[in-house]
């Protein structure tokens, strides 16, 4: 049993302690905008915020974020209008979208930290997200349309 | 002639045991009826809870997932396993029988109230050096805490090294009484650091480098040492972060957790900051600062800083060169998205890869630790969390150690990483 | 000319005197259907009677005005609703804030339901643009009645019936009206399409509609099915992907597991997944781990032990023998080009697996309901793992049915459903709804991924240095052999082939005299199973012919680009024609 609060709701899981947060989320939880890539921390498709910061919820045991405040894409913004989503749409960023619910979680935490990024600043944070069509240019090019002023 | 000689020897070893039997015999301090709830004064508990967190005693005397202050948590040294005892005012597994004199003999002289040595792993040597005042409030504090029942456990301290009666020996080569003395040349800060650290904080108990029994090399103060699977970096100049602890620094990480250029705390020195000094007013951080930065002659190289800063900085976004390193593309992949950082300065939330003291060492223990186990979100930087990277194997963790150290140091390539790596993983599944 | 341009025949070919275009008003909806032979709407009374009931073919039109358009081409990134609706919706005058997608599930009423080759948009744009014609014709007839003009009198726009200043919307069309209309097949062949200059959707920049649910997590993809008391399973992999049989299956150290049920050999009548064993857990993380733990020992062929260079090497033998292979190309004088030749250059090109690596393992939830087997998945091509999934369950075709979801990638993968097949076992055998679910590791062992190739090219010059003869075999593992044989055109020698396999090697460059040989390579086919990537012939084709006429030019001493735009002279096999190419080869050229 876990406690932790998720999208602004708190809720008690049963998944084991050691469970990746990713199931719980899924599978337990039925949020299925947060998705399965690697399973190892290495495509970012998994991305979500734990107390406001991208992680991979693939390789983070339930226990360890026991307490925190937990953002899923479907939290992101109670009507899917986050900076980031319009100008996902603005672009047509995604294509087969897979990818996209991660590179979106991690582009919020890449805005908080450098909220005027460079091409540089996005490719090395935005790195560890893979997107198979190669939608690189525009999640580029939708991440400096949604830089804050 | 041989026989004789042998005699003699023998003769004077029974002397010896016999004169170490009177040397180490200690009287028993006559048991109390444990204070009543609410019976000693609360502003002397008060002032005990802070230095409670002064010594971060929970730290050593809670055992994972057990009751605060009741022992237990084991203590992997190099004579054996000791586990720490209960030191919450239960009357029979706990200190509740313990009068003040007995706590203070105790803490000073590393004796239990029935008259049995304690061994040096609990740091009276530290201890001895605090005063009689705060010793009281520190009974105080700990006499008032809610009494648990938990009986000892089993040390595996093997023959004879377990005969608590050596210990007399070791306190009269290694121990020296005294409570700390203000140096009048220095500040008051500094000789407010200075008895904290010296004192109940105990720094060296694990900075400091120990000898072939166990207690601290004089000689070798905050020189680094390894303790509990993990290396306590040398708090001197040999410190290997490349920009030197400034007062700032050492303030903001001993404050926080944290410091922007030279990463986060981990491991014990997590609990250190988070369930031990937070308890203490910023002044008394600052005090350490001070006396820190004094230790490690912060002044003298602080003009490295800015150029250390720049280079990490621009190492920071290297692009991997090739598909071909392995490291690099971990590094790229698993990596970056949490530790790149930009000009002009790193952020604290985004630990600097290239400042920190793990990577510098000439001992991969601390790096390998943290990719291995992560830092958790209570750890650290609070709020930031690190998962573990266990699950990758021996080979890729070490390409990826070796690309690191390769990119963002100077120092030598770390040898027989993934071997390293197999023990480390060893080590700390056992614990 | 005689190019590879291949594509399956949407249409069957006996439809044109039968495919009837209907359109009837029932209850709520105003409906268009197409009436295909072999279909349930074979009948085009009994199309419109159960039009009333059923969702029916390309699109409908509610009393809100909405326009829904019915997609059967699977969305993988593409955009290809978006695309397809644009057709019908243009005809149609719909306005585009009207309009609504569905991709549909399997029925045989689809006809073939296949997503690939590029073919989807230039394949149905006739279709669709007819289908959106006769319905726009149908509402003007039914609005002039409404607005007691004449037909000719009205335009429509925007959803829109307008004659003069007066006007009414589609919905209230469908609301009020009562259209009803039957276009036989010959009619709406004759139905007018406009010209291009009156386009106003297609061609013009549009949002996708498939993009605002991938910002939000709405968007649902095979991985996020879910029904009620499904259990979670993950496969253990047999050595081999055809050769292998289960000797034991040890799960002692699994059931420390907290979740784990059962591991599982599959009884596999389709032969799809032989020597698979499945283990089965309340959650997908325990299947995870529980699969890791559950030891299985099994018997497998000698492909076990072969590898990518093995495949390689037994292609160059294949290529060395002269008459192996299928000549998809045989132009006479090749031999005496070659003997007469004043120089020759030959060269020999390999290319390694390529894994699709779809960012969304293959999964598939399978379960049975009302006597009928529900296979929910992400696919590619729900008409050719149909009859094996029907085989594999003992069923009829009837009996199954795909339904849809988007796909996290499919670069072909998903072309191959074989994976639909051990979920569809697994719930078979447990008698209860299984979720099957591959790790990446799993997913990359289990990929049906690109043939390694071997090429060899070789060209003859004359005295002048011209290129009088040109030679291009191509050995590989072949996907549409071992999957789909029927697709396979014979060679001029008359030995089947695999087009996918060879697309590309018919050169756009006038090379002289050319032969183009097609060679199986057998032990590829055996060893795994070759799947169709992304433009599948061409990734190995034209990567070995353009590094050859780099190498020619180089031989020759000219000038590489130069050495091309002579070859462009318009008479190589893929010159290019329309519709297809506009100017084609000689275009290049300019």
């Amino acid at each position: 049993m876990t406690s932790l609060t998720i999208n602004g709701r708190e809720v008690t899981v049963t998944s084991g302690e050691d469970t990746p947060l990713l199931w719980v989320i899924r599978d337990e939880l039925g949020l299925t905008g947060t998705k399965f890539g690697c399973g190892i921390g290495m495509c970012g498709a998994c991305t979500v915020h734990v107390e406001g910061r991208a992680i991979r919820s693939c390789i983070t045991p339930v226990a360890s974020v026991a307490g925190t405040r937990i953002t899923t894409i479907e939290g992101l913004d109670p009507a899917g209008a986050h900076p980031l989503q319009k100008a996902w749409i603005a672009t047509q960023a995604p294509q087969c979208g897979y990818c996209q619910s991660g590179q979106i979680m991690q582009a919020a935490t890449l805005l908080k930290d450098f909220p005027e990024p460079t091409d540089r600043d996005i490719d090395a944070v935005m790195g560890g997200n893979l997107c198979r069509c190669m939608a690189y240019v525009r999640i580029r090019k939708a991440i400096h349309l949604a830089r804050p002023n | 002639m041989f026989r004789r000689w042998l005699l003699g020897i023998l003769i004077v070893v029974a002397v010896a045991i016999a004169g170490l039997f009177v040397i180490a015999w200690r009287p028993s301090i006559a048991p109390i009826d444990p204070p009543a709830t609410g019976s000693l004064p609360p502003e002397r508990v008060a002032r005990g809870a802070v230095l409670a967190g002064a010594g971060y005693c929970a730290t050593c005397h809670t055992a994972r997932g057990g009751a605060r202050y009741a022992g237990g948590y084991p203590m992997a040294t190099a004579f054996g396993t000791i586990h720490s005892t209960n030191i919450t005012p239960d009357p029979d597994t706990g200190i509740g029988r313990w009068s003040e004199a007995a706590f203070v003999r105790a803490m000073r002289s590393g004796v239990a109230r029935d008259g049995s040595h304690l061994f040096p792993a609990f740091p009276f040597d530290h201890f001895t050096k605090v005063t009689d005042q705060d010793l009281g409030d520190l009974y105080a504090f700990l006499m008032s805490q809610p009494p648990v029942a938990a009986p000892p456990r089993q040390n595996t301290v093997p023959f004879p090294l377990n005969l608590r009666a050596l210990q007399a020996g070791w306190k009269l080569l290694f121990l020296r009484k005294g409570v700390f003395e203000p140096d009048p040349a220095r500040s008051e800060a500094w000789n407010r650091g200075a008895y904290l650290a010296e004192g109940l904080s105990h720094c060296g108990a694990c900075h400091t480098p120990r000898n072939a029994v166990g207690a601290e090399r004089r000689s070798a103060a905050y020189a680094g040492a390894r303790v509990d699977g993990w290396e306590a970096p040398p708090l001197t100049a040999a410190n290997p972060a490349p920009v030197p602890w400034s007062e700032d620094a050492l303030y903001a990480y001993l404050r926080s957790g944290v410091s922007a250029l030279h990463g986060s705390a981990a491991g014990s020195m997590s609990e250190v900051v988070h369930d031990g000094l937070s308890r203490l007013p910023d002044a008394d951080i600052r005090a350490l600062a001070v006396y820190f930065a004094d230790v490690s002659g912060a002044a003298a190289r602080a003009d490295r800083s800015d150029a250390a800063v720049v280079a990490a900085l621009a190492a920071s976004g290297q692009a991997p060169s090739s598909a071909s390193d392995a490291g690099a593309e971990l590094y790229r992949a698993a990596c970056a998205s949490c530790h790149y950082n930009r000009t002009p300065a790193p952020l604290a939330a985004r630990p600097e890869l290239a400042l920190v003291s793990a990577l510098g060492s000439d001992d991969p223990t601390n790096l390998i630790r943290v990719v291995l186990e992560g830092i958790g979100v209570e750890e650290g930087m609070p709020g930031v969390l690190m998962p573990p990277f266990a699950h990758l194997g021996d080979a890729d963790l070490a390409a990826l150690a070796a690309y690191l150290r390769r990119t963002r140091t100077t120092r030598p390539p770390w040898p027989d990483l993934e071997a390293k790596i197999a023990e480390v993983r060893r080590h700390t599944a056992g614990t | 000319m005689g190019g590879l341009r291949f594509a399956p025949n949407l249409d069957a070919p006996a439809s044109a005197a039968r495919r009837d275009f209907l359109i009837g008003a029932a209850g709520a909806g105003f409906v268009l259907a197409f009436a295909r032979p072999g279909s349930v709407f074979a009948d085009p009374a009994a199309a419109i009677a159960a039009s009333a009931y059923e969702p029916n073919l390309w699109c409908r039109i509610d009393a809100e005005g909405i326009v829904t358009v019915n997609i059967i081409r699977a969305e993988m990134g593409q955009h290809v609703g978006t695309a397809l609706a644009r057709i019908l919706a243009d005809e149609l005058e719909a306005d585009w804030a009207d309009v609504r997608i569905d991709h549909v599930d399997s029925d045989p009423k689809w006809g073939l339901m296949v997503t690939g080759g590029s073919w989807s948009v230039w394949q149905s744009f006739p279709l669709l643009s007819q289908a959106g014609a006769a319905a726009r014709t149908a509402l003007i007839e039914e609005g002039a009645k409404l607005l007691g003009v004449a037909p000719s009198a009205c335009t429509a726009r925007a959803s829109t019936v307008s004659a003069g200043s007066r006007s009414i919307r589609y919905a209230e069309i469908v609301r009020r009206g009562n259209p009803s209309r039957h276009y036989s097949a010959d009619e709406l062949k004759a139905m007018p399409l406009k010209p291009a200059s009156e386009r106003r959707l297609v061609g013009r920049d549009t949002q996708a509609l498939d993009v605002p649910d991938k910002t939000d997590g709405k968007a649902i993809y095979g991985i996020d099915a879910r029904v009620e008391g499904m259990l979670y399973a993950r496969p253990k992999l047999p050595p081999t992907r055809n050769g292998s049989k289960v000797l034991s299956i040890d799960d002692a150290a699994a059931k420390t597991i907290p979740g784990y049920h059962r591991a599982l050999a599959l009884d596999d009548p389709s032969g799809t997944v032989p020597g698979w064993v499945m283990v089965f857990a309340d959650s997908y993380a325990a299947a995870i781990r529980a699969a890791d733990q559950v030891q299985v020992r099994w018997d497998s062929d000698d492909t076990a032990q072969v590898s990518e260079q093995h495949i390689l090497d037994h292609g160059a033998k294949l290529i060395a023998d002269p008459d192996a292979g299928a000549r998809v190309f045989d132009d006479a004088g090749v031999d005496a080009a070659f003997a007469q030749a004043a120089s020759l250059l030959e060269h020999t090109y390999t290319t390694a697996s390529v894994l699709h690596f779809q960012l969304e393992p293959v999964n598939a939830l399978a379960f049975q309901k009302d006597g009928r087997w529900e296979i929910h998945t992400g696919n590619q091509w729900q008409s050719l793992i149909l009859p094996t999934l029907a085989k594999a369950l003992g069923v009829g075709e009837d009996a199954v049915v795909m339904r849809t979801y988007l796909l996290g990638g499919g670069f072909g993968r998903r072309l191959n459903g074989d994976y639909a097949v051990p979920a569809a076992l697994a719930a078979k055998a447990l008698g209860r709804p299984v979720k099957m679910v591959l790790t990446r590791a799993d997913d990359a062992r289990f990929d049906s991924f690109r043939s390694p190739s071997i090429q060899r090219l070789r060209m003859a010059f004359d005295t002048a240095g011209a290129v009088t003869a040109m030679q291009h075999d191509a050995c590989a593992g072949w996907p549409t052999e071992v999957m789909v044989p029927a697709f396979m055109p014979k060679g001029v020698n008359g030995v089947a082939y695999d087009p996918f396999a060879i697309a590309g090697a018919d050169s756009w460059y006038g090379v002289g005299a050319q032969r183009v040989r097609a060679l199986s390579n057998d032990l590829a086919n055996r060893a795994f199973r070759p799947g169709w990537l992304r433009s599948v012939g061409p990734g190995w084709t034209n990567w070995a012919s353009e590094c050859f006429i780099d190498e020619a030019a180089h031989a020759l001493g000219v000038d590489p680009v130069a050495f091309r735009l002579r070859l462009l002279d318009g008479k190589g096999r893929n010159a290019g024609s329309a519709p297809n190419a506009v100017g084609g080869a000689l275009r290049l050229a300019r």
